[in-house]
C-alpha cells in the first residue's frame, strides 16, 4: 500500500467511529456499550497506529527526498566527480534517482561538447584567419605594386579584421555564457571606472570629450574581476561611440552604475538593442554585440541592466 | 641571428618563415612536439617562436625545458589561447612575450627585435637609420644632430616603424600595437592619422621628413 492510500483510512474510520456512536445512541444496552467500547478501543488504535506509519514513511520520504535537492544543490557542472544518491527502499524514489542521473549525465555531456566547441571555434577559425592576414601582409611588401592593387590588399585586409574582432566577440560572449570566468572578488566599481578611463585617456582628448563623474557613494560587488573590466570597458566604449555631444556623464552611487551620452535619435527600441547582431545602421563599425555582451555579463554577475532614451540621451544604468 | 620557429599549421609557418628571412634571419622550422624538442635540446638558437597547441603535447612544456636548458634564448610565445592564465602561465614558465593570434607579421617583427635586444648584447643601444639616431635606452631622438621633442606615442609610432623599416607597416597592426583593442577602429585611424602628421613635421623640420612615405589606404613605410 503506498502511504497516500493510507491516508484515506483516517476519514475511513472516522465514519465508522461516527456510525458505532449513532447505534449506540438509539438503542442503550450494557453487552452493546461492552462490545461497542471494546470495538472503539480497538478501532482507535488501529487509526493511530495506521496514522503513526503513515507519519513516520513520509518523513523517511520528505528526508530522502532533502537529500536528493542536497545533492543537486551541491552539483557543480564543471566538476567531474560523480553524482550518487543512496539507495532509498522505495522504488519510486529509486526510479527518480536513477532519472536525474541520466539527465545529470547527458547535460554534462552537452555541456563539455559545447566547451570544448568554444576552444576549438577559437583556434580552429584564428588559425585560417591568420593564415590570410599574414599572405595579404607579404603580397604587401612585395615591389612594384599598383594603387589599384593596394586598393584591394587593404580591402581583404580590413574585412579580415573584422571578421577576427567579430570571432573574438562570439568567443567571448560563449565563455560568460559557460561562466568560464571565475576570479571572483570585490569589485569597486568606483576605482575600476577610474582604471579603464586611463586607457581611453586619448582617445577622450583626441574626439575632445570630458567625463563628468559624480560619485555620491561607492558601488561594490563581488564579481568576476575581468568580466567587470570587461563590462566597464564596453560600456564606455559605447558611449564614446555613439556621442554626439563634448561630454559623458557617469553617475555611482552605492546601488546604482549609470552611464549617459547624448546620442542620434534611433528608431530601434531599447531592448531590441540588447540583440544579437541588432544595431544602429548608421555606424558601421559597431558589430552590434557590445550590448549583448554588456547583458550577458549583467546577467551572470546577477546585475540588473537598464537602457533608456529619455530626449536622445541614451543611459545605461547598472543596478545591485 | 637564428630562429626556430614551433608551429604545426603549414600555412603560417610558410608565411612566418618568409616573413623572418625578408629580416634576414637564418631560420628553421618544427611542426611538432617532438621536433621541437629535438632541436632545442640539440642546438642553439638566438630566439624561439612556439605555438602552444602542438601535436604530440603542449607548447608550455617546451617553454619550460627551453629554459631550463638554456637561458640566452628568447622566447616568444605564440597562441591562439588568449585567457590571462594562459599568457600568465607562460610568462612564468619564462617566456619574454607572448602573442595572441591572429597577429600582425610586422608586430612579430618588432617583438622579436625588442626580445633580442634584451637578450643579446648584439643588437646596440642606438638604433641608426640615416641621419636618424635612436637612443633606447634613454628614448632619445636625434636627427641631423638636434634632438626632436616627440610625444609618447609618435615615438611609439618610429620605433614601431623603425623596428620594421622598408617594410610596410598597416594602420590596424599600428593601432593595434599602440591601444590593443580598446579602440575602435574608425576612431583610432584617424588618432593615427594625427600623430603620424605630427611625427612627419617634426621629421621635416630636420629634413628627415622623406624617409617616413604613406602608402595610401594601407599604412606607413619607414624607407632608408
Amino acid at each position: 500500500m503506498t502511504p497516500l492510500k493510507q491516508l484515506y483510512i483516517v476519514p475511513v474510520l472516522a465514519a465508522v467511529l461516527i456510525g458505532v456512536f449513532l447505534i449506540w445512541l438509539i438503542m442503550p444496552s450494557d453487552f452493546f456499550i461492552q462490545t461497542t467500547f471494546i470495538l472503539l478501543v480497538s478501532l482507535l488504535v488501529l487509526a493511530v497506529g495506521f496514522r503513526w506509519i503513515t507519519y513516520h514513511r513520509i518523513t523517511r520520504i520528505r528526508d530522502q527526498i532533502k537529500d536528493i535537492i542536497d545533492t543537486l544543490e551541491e552539483f557543480d557542472i564543471d566538476e567531474p566527480r560523480k553524482v550518487t544518491f543512496e539507495k532509498s527502499p522505495y522504488p519510486i524514489i529509486n526510479e527518480l534517482n536513477e532519472y536525474l542521473i541520466e539527465i545529470i549525465d547527458r547535460v554534462r555531456q552537452n555541456y563539455q561538447a559545447n566547451k570544448q566547441f568554444t576552444q576549438n571555434a577559437s583556434h580552429e577559425l584564428q588559425t585560417p584567419l591568420a593564415v590570410i592576414k599574414g599572405y595579404v601582409e607579404l603580397l604587401l611588401q612585395s615591389p612594384n605594386m599598383r594603387e589599384k592593387e593596394y586598393e584591394a590588399l587593404g580591402a581583404i585586409l580590413q574585412n579580415t579584421n573584422r571578421l577576427s574582432k567579430l570571432n573574438a566577440a562570439l568567443i567571448l560572449l560563449s565563455k560568460i555564457e559557460h561562466q568560464r570566468f571565475t576570479d571572483f572578488e570585490d569589485v569597486n566599481f568606483n576605482i575600476l571606472a577610474e582604471e579603464v578611463l586611463i586607457n581611453f585617456k586619448d582617445l577622450l582628448f583626441a574626439q575632445e570629450i570630458e567625463i563628468q563623474k559624480k560619485e555620491t557613494g561607492n558601488f561594490n560587488i563581488e564579481m568576476s574581476a575581468a568580466l567587470a573590466e570587461i563590462l566597464i570597458t564596453n560600456l564606455i566604449q559605447n558611449a564614446i561611440r555613439h556621442n554626439e555631444s563634448d561630454f559623458i556623464e557617469i553617475e555611482i552611487s552605492e546601488d546604482k552604475f549609470q552611464i549617459s551620452n547624448l546620442g542620434k535619435p534611433s528608431d530601434l527600441k531599447p531592448q531590441q538593442l540588447f540583440k544579437r547582431f541588432k544595431r544602429d545602421s548608421e555606424i558601421e563599425e559597431s558589430l552590434g554585440l557590445g550590448l549583448s555582451i554588456i547583458q550577458r555579463i549583467c546577467e551572470v554577475s546577477d546585475l540588473k541592466v537598464e537602457y533608456q532614451i529619455v530626449r536622445n540621451r541614451h543611459i545605461v544604468a547598472i543596478r545591485l | 641571428m637564428k630562429i626556430l620557429l614551433i608551429e604545426d599549421e603549414q600555412g603560417l609557418t610558410d608565411i612566418l618563415l618568409r616573413s623572418l628571412k625578408r629580416e634576414g634571419y637564418v631560420c628553421e622550422s618544427a611542426t611538432t612536439f617532438m621536433e621541437g624538442y629535438k632541436k632545442i635540446t640539440n642546438y642553439e638558437y638566438d630566439v624561439a617562436v612556439i605555438d602552444l597547441n602542438l601535436p604530440g603535447g603542449d607548447g608550455l612544456k617546451l617553454v619550460k625545458a627551453l629554459r631550463e636548458e638554456n637561458t640566452q634564448t628568447g622566447i616568444i610565445i605564440i597562441s591562439a589561447r588568449n585567457t590571462v592564465d594562459d599568457r600568465i602561465g607562460g610568462l612564468d614558465l619564462g617566456a619574454d612575450d607572448y602573442l595572441t593570434k591572429p597577429f600582425n607579421l610586422t608586430e612579430l617583427n618588432a617583438r622579436i627585435k625588442a626580445v633580442l635586444r634584451r637578450k643579446t648584447n648584439q643588437f646596440s643601444k642606438e638604433l641608426v637609420l640615416g641621419p636618424l639616431k635612436i637612443n633606447l635606452d634613454e628614448r632619445r631622438v636625434i636627427a641631423n644632430d638636434k634632438e626632436l621633442k616627440l610625444t609618447k606615442k609618435e615615438y611609439a609610432i618610429l620605433i614601431y616603424l623603425t623596428r620594421n623599416k622598408n617594410r610596410i607597416v598597416t594602420k590596424d597592426a599600428l593601432a593595434e600595437h599602440l591601444w590593443g583593442d580598446y579602440m575602435d577602429e574608425a576612431v583610432s585611424f584617424d588618432f593615427i592619422y594625427a600623430h603620424v602628421k605630427n611625427l612627419r613635421k617634426k621629421l621635416t623640420d630636420n629634413n628627415c621628413g622623406e624617409y617616413l612615405k604613406t602608402i595610401y589606404g594601407i599604412g606607413y613605410k619607414f624607407d632608408v
